[in-house]
């Protein structure tokens, strides 16, 4: 007789069988516990509530095999160009005819698969305990195919950007792409840190974990760029550790695919810290773009602010879920979360969860949820001064998103989501 | 310039505008009063396209154009300016750029190129000094924490800057300061020409001292009641509406 296996053991056979990265011998106890004792989330887990992973479970996946990207392929689908470090992977392979990467006495850049220091890796790799946020953490940590690997060296601020590209997809097979991503700044170390997500076909499970380690003094600053294709799955599980006197800054930009869901957890274990979330999610027709976000406050005086904003149209739906734990130790801590949406359509859906939960009692925190629809008195008043109703759309969208967009300190930046927005606004009308 | 024929108008089922017929040449300023909810701004609203009223009945030309199949931004591509009775504020988007996007699209429609930067700049400064408008309000957000009287310069700043053939002020006066009045009122003057129209809609004579006005109407539940010259303003200023009132029992 058969014996029916579960898709979780089907998921954890599938990602075994696929990886090339073997995880800190130390490690495999927890690891092993953690895929025990996590079940896939269904709707009564309390972080997944309002999202519906059914359709991904209903795939049959396969593992990818390497397949070259071709460059023609990947310009063609116009992702952030910046003059910068760059490590591309496809389905999980690097590819390094399209890579540039870095091993010089400020830093060390390139796939995990090769990389270079060993003893940094081994000594923090797994170290913020990601595995326990969730069994597609798990999954992603314990059996990755490959990753970037990210060292910056103390008291080195790296102008360059360095860019890690993530495309998906098959013109035949669901696929399950894995990835665990590496970041260490060591101390008084500034670099920023760029993620493009993409696809050229339909149909890929995309399933990455990232830890982020931002020792004292440093800062890092990470933009993420998410436009996946209309059958992709795409789960983001990162932690972000953060020492005395760091900033850590990011900004999320979901502009496309079928499925996109996001998770940040950041411990804020050093004083004096600061750390940034801006988000600005545009999902269309029937797109599921999900963020959820965690941040606890472990230390004194540190200042952490959430400003995540939705324009949502045709039946998209979206989930923001953003929890700022305030410790009893943290006081002089500074919170604050807002998330505001802007529903264009009557069908589209938003799940909005800002939550502080506060022990600590010299804080100072706020939060703060709205949803909404265009303001037809403002377009009438524009019209009424010759401006075309469209038009009038476009700058009430902008105007909207302004205070993300005047957030962005970079121009190459500015000027490539400026360029997605008007072509986002100029069609959605 | 303007003619309105046996104009009705509802909205949510309610006949608001009971059958308007007003005629407006090229040169001439008509004040337009009445007691408050008779259809003063509706008029106005109906004039500049807004949709939640439905005009039922009558007909509006516009230099001789059915006004009434044009849309609101074509409206004013041809010259309707309203100033409203109640200005409204869009958070984020500067006055400057508001300005910009209305300019360009009103030049586009009269076959002009769009002001560059710095003729633009230039250009603004002028209107801005023409209604002492403050400095500073120009960067804001167009109306955004504007105190009521600084809403009303700014819809006179607007009409500078676009222009209009054909200006509707809707009680433009109201909230303003006694200086505030005067520049308002001067800078209107300013920009009349004998090719240009202005429809004044107001409550106070103390306005028609400044812009004085060819034609006085009393629009009451709907209808234009009685029409004159300016006297009748300083009339109703002395004898409130009950008399026109009484006149229209059964209207
Ligand atoms: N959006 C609306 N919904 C329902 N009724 C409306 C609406 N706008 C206007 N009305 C009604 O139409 C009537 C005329 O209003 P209107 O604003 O035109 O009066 P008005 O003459 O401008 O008055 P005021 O002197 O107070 O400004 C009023 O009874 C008013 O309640
Ligand atoms: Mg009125």
């Amino acid at each position: 007789m058969e014996k029916t296996i579960t898709k979780k053991d089907e998921l954890l056979l599938l990602a075994q069988s696929g990886s090339k990265i073997h995880q800190p011998e130390s490690l495999k106890d927890e690891i092993k516990h953690a895929i025990a004792n996590q079940s896939i989330p269904t709707r009564k887990t309390e972080l997944w509530k309002n999202t519906d992973i059914n359709e991904l479970l209903e795939k049959e996946y396969s593992n990818a095999t390497y397949s070259k990207l071709e460059a023609n392929d990947l310009s063609q689908l116009n992702l952030l160009s910046v003059n910068g470090y760059q490590l591309v992977f496809y389905n999980g392979f690097f590819q390094a005819h399209l890579s540039n990467t870095a091993n010089n006495d400020e830093c060390i850049f390139g796939p995990l698969s090769e990389n270079k220091e060993e003893r940094i890796f081994k000594e923090h790799s797994g170290k913020t305990k990601i595995y326990n946020e969730s069994f597609f953490a798990a999954l992603s940590f314990s059996a990755p195919q490959d990753g970037a690997f990210l060292y910056v060296k103390p008291n080195k601020f790296i102008e360059k950007p360095f860019h890690v590209i993530l495309i998906n997809g098959s013109p035949e097979k669901s696929l399950l792409a894995q990835l665990y991503h590496f970041i260490y700044l060591e101390k008084e170390a500034q670099a920023h840190l760029i993620v493009s997500q993409a696809s050229l076909h339909t149909g890929t499970f995309e399933n990455n974990s990232c830890e982020i380690f931002v020792s004292e003094n440093a800062h890092l600053e990470q933009s993420n760029f998410q436009d996946t294709a209309q059958k992709s799955f795409v789960i983001n599980t990162q932690k972000i550790y953060q020492s005395d006197n760091t900033g850590y800054k990011q900004n999320t930009f979901s502009f496309g695919g079928n499925f996109i869901r996001n998770n940040s957890i950041l411990d804020m274990d050093g004083e004096n810290s600061d750390a940034k979330f801006n988000g600005l999610y545009i999902p269309k027709d029937k797109e599921h773009f999900d963020n959820y976000i965690l941040i606890k406050h472990i230390q004194p005086q540190c200042t952490s602010n959430q400003n995540y904003k939705g324009i949502m149209d045709n039946q998209s739906t979206a989930v923001f879920l953003g929890k700022v734990n305030v410790a009893r130790n943290a006081q002089k801590t500074n919170a604050y979360q807002s998330n505001r949406n802007l529903l264009l359509s009557k069908q589209a859906k938003v799940s909005s969860k800002p939550q502080l939960e506060i022990y600590a009692d010299d804080v100072a925190c706020s939060h703060g949820s709205t949803t909404g629809q265009l303001d037809a008195e403002a377009i009438f008043f524009m019209q009424s001064r010759g401006i075309s109703r469209d038009n009038a759309i476009r700058l009430l969208l902008f105007a909207f998103a302004s205070d993300i967009l005047e957030d962005i300190q970079h121009d190459e930046i500015k000027a490539y989501v400026d360029k997605i927005l008007h072509h986002r606004f100029d069609a959605s009308k | 310039m303007l003619s309105i024929k046996n104009l009705k108008a509802t909205i949510e089922g309610n006949e608001i505008l009971k059958g308007i017929n007003l005629e407006i040449k090229p040169g001439e300023v008509h004040a337009i009063m009445g007691p408050n909810g008779s259809g003063k701004s509706t008029l106005a609203s109906v004039l500049a396209g807004r949709e939640i009223f439905e005009v039922t009945e009558g007909e509006i030309l516009f230099n001789g154009k059915n006004l009434l199949e044009m849309a609101p931004e074509e409206r004013a591509r041809e010259g309707l300016f309203l100033a409203f009775q109640y200005p409204v504020e869009i958070p984020g988007v500067s006055i400057t750029n508001f300005l910009k996007a209305a300019l360009e699209e009103i030049r586009k429609h009269r076959g002009l190129v769009p002001l560059k930067g710095a003729e633009f700049l230039k250009y603004m400064n002028e209107k801005k000094a023409m209604v002492e408008l403050n400095e500073n309000l120009a960067g804001r957000a167009v109306n955004v924490g504007f105190s009521g009287g600084e809403k009303k310069k700014n819809e006179i700043f607007q009409m500078a800057m676009l222009e209009p053939k054909l200006s509707i002020l809707d009680e433009t006066d109201s909230g303003l300061d006694i200086d505030a009045l005067r520049i308002v009122a001067n800078g209107v003057n300013k920009l009349k020409s004998k090719d240009n129209a202005t429809i004044v809609i107001t409550h106070y004579q103390r306005l028609l001292d400044y812009i004085v006005p060819d034609v006085v109407h009393v629009l009451y539940k709907g209808r234009i009641v009685k029409s004159g010259g300016k006297e009748l303003a300083l009339e109703l200023e002395e004898k409130g509406y009950d008399w026109i009132k009484k006149e229209n029992v059964d209207a």
